[in-house]
């Protein structure tokens, strides 16, 4: 159905591929791109351009990077002592903005899923694996999330970890900052206790 | 939009856009439901953390008729199966489960027996070592529920009873059926395994076995192997398609 100029059209079929874009949304949108200045379309076009050309994985720690190996991997004021198994790139950036961790990271890209099909040979655990054979690690800490899978993916680490005689730890889990105890589900509650520490 | 409540056990959990899930459930009063949780990502309060495999939950949700999706509104958390969660190939074992209640359950068709049937198990894979005998034994009975309970008393072609026969006779199971053959009947047939008559027998045993009694309940050696085969084959002749779970408990390592 052809209701706009083929290349309007064109442009909103694009969008609608994006996730979370209906058609609505989409030609919102598209006239949107259609108003704005000619130099403002560019820097569009030319930001998707670049995240497609310059964007890689980092051949270290398969971060997202645009330059290789990444910035994380390549600062010598990291420690080389302990690294962090994360399952996303996201998951990178929510830890790196607490400035609480100063050692590097391995970014696994997925859980071990056993539903979705996904197994470990899907995900960067065979490279871990020789980064741990390679590089002098100390500490391995296993930052997936608390769900089925994340934690599927923790033990199937420890288990391939811990013969090489590389400590292995899990981030805690327990109750949210500003949450309350009343109102926690039994599970968290009862991992708080188990990873409480000495004050 | 009418408001319903149902204990629930999770079966298929995924993330949706930034703060949603979407969520299929196994429900006692309305079978298998799939929902939509909103901001289940991101605030705890209505969902607590329940939103995750294998939880046994109570759950609250709208359904807007004739839409594939309904709402989940909030939930109670009843059980985790923590022990379940701590040791991969309990995991693996559980995620068999839920896989296959998954695939054989209608959209919507109650069916109250396949829930207590998945509590059940995931209840023994809680509290006992996971043994292959539970597979086999889930296989079987949920088989029996959804309609496809293998026929094995009888050669499904000439109708002869194993009963009746004076010698030990060669059985084989044939895909296509459902059913056991007599080996002078099996020539005609395609996609036919052999097996024993005594795992025939435990077959149409366990489909009738009082649960309590199927907890400890073990198979020989050569049941085990043979009734492996077979479940596993027909299930997925059956289905059409290979178990993704089935196929990570062969190939991840404990
Ligand atoms: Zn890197
Ligand atoms: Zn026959």
């Amino acid at each position: 159905m052809a209701l706009h100029a083929k290349p309007i059209d064109q442009l909103i079929e694009a969008l609608t591929k994006l996730p979370g874009v209906g058609r609505k949304t989409a030609s919102r949108l598209a006239f949107h791109i259609l108003r704005s200045s000619p130099s403002e379309a560019q820097a569009l076009a030319r930001a998707i351009l670049d995240v497609k050309e310059k964007i890689h994985l980092c051949s270290v720690c398969f971060n997202l990077t645009d330059e290789d190996p990444c910035r994380i991997c390549k600062d010598g004021t990291r420690s080389r002592d302990v690294l962090c198994v994360v399952e996303g790139p996201n998951d990178l950036i929510a830890i790196e903005n607490t400035g609480a961790f100063h050692g590097r990271y391995h970014v696994l890209h997925g859980t071990v899923s056993p539903l979705e099909g996904v197994g470990p040979d899907d995900l960067k655990i065979k490279e871990l694996m020789e980064r741990l054979q390679k590089e002098e690690v100390g500490e391995v800490i296993l930052a997936t999330n608390p769900t089925v899978e994340g934690g599927a993916t923790a033990l199937y680490l420890t288990e391939l970890i811990k013969p090489l005689g590389v400590k292995v730890t899990r981030i805690a889990f327990g109750i949210p900052m500003g949450g309350e105890i009343e109102y926690s589900d039994g599970m968290t509650l009862s991992k708080a206790l188990e990873g409480r520490r000495e004050v | 939009m009418p408001l319903y409540t149902t204990n629930a056990i999770v079966i298929r959990c995924y993330p949706y856009g930034e703060s949603d899930k979407i969520v299929t459930f196994l429900t006692k009063d309305f079978g298998k439901i799939k929902a939509i949780a909103k901001g289940a990502r991101r605030s705890r309060r209505r969902f607590q953390n329940a939103l995750d495999l294998f939880s046994h939950i109570r759950l609250i949700f709208f359904d807007r008729e004739g839409m594939g999706l309904v709402r989940a509104d909030n939930c109670d958390l009843l059980h985790s199966f923590p022990r379940i969660r701590e040791d991969l190939k309990k995991i693996l074992y559980g995620n068999y489960y839920l896989e296959l209640v998954n695939e054989m359950a209608g959209e919507r068709e109650a069916n109250s027996e396949a829930f207590d049937l998945l509590l059940f198990f995931l209840s023994a894979l809680e509290e006992m070592e996971p043994q292959e005998e539970h597979l086999r034994m889930f296989e079987i009975r949920m088989l029996s529920l959804f309609g496809y309970q293998p026929n094995v008393k009888r050669c499904n072609l000439c109708k002869r009873d194993w009963r009746e026969l004076r010698e030990t006779p060669s059985l084989f199971f044939s895909l296509e059926r459902g059913a056991s053959v007599c080996e002078s009947c099996s020539s005609a047939l395609n996609s036919v395994i052999p097996f024993s008559l005594g795992t025939a027998r435990l077959i149409e045993r366990i489909s009738q076995m009082d649960l309590e009694k199927i907890r400890r309940f073990k198979f020989t050696a050569q049941a085990l192997s043979e009734s492996r085969e077979v479940l596993t084959k027909f299930i997925t002749y059956h289905l059409g398609k290979e178990l993704k779970s089935l196929k990570a408990l062969g190939t991840i390592k404990t």
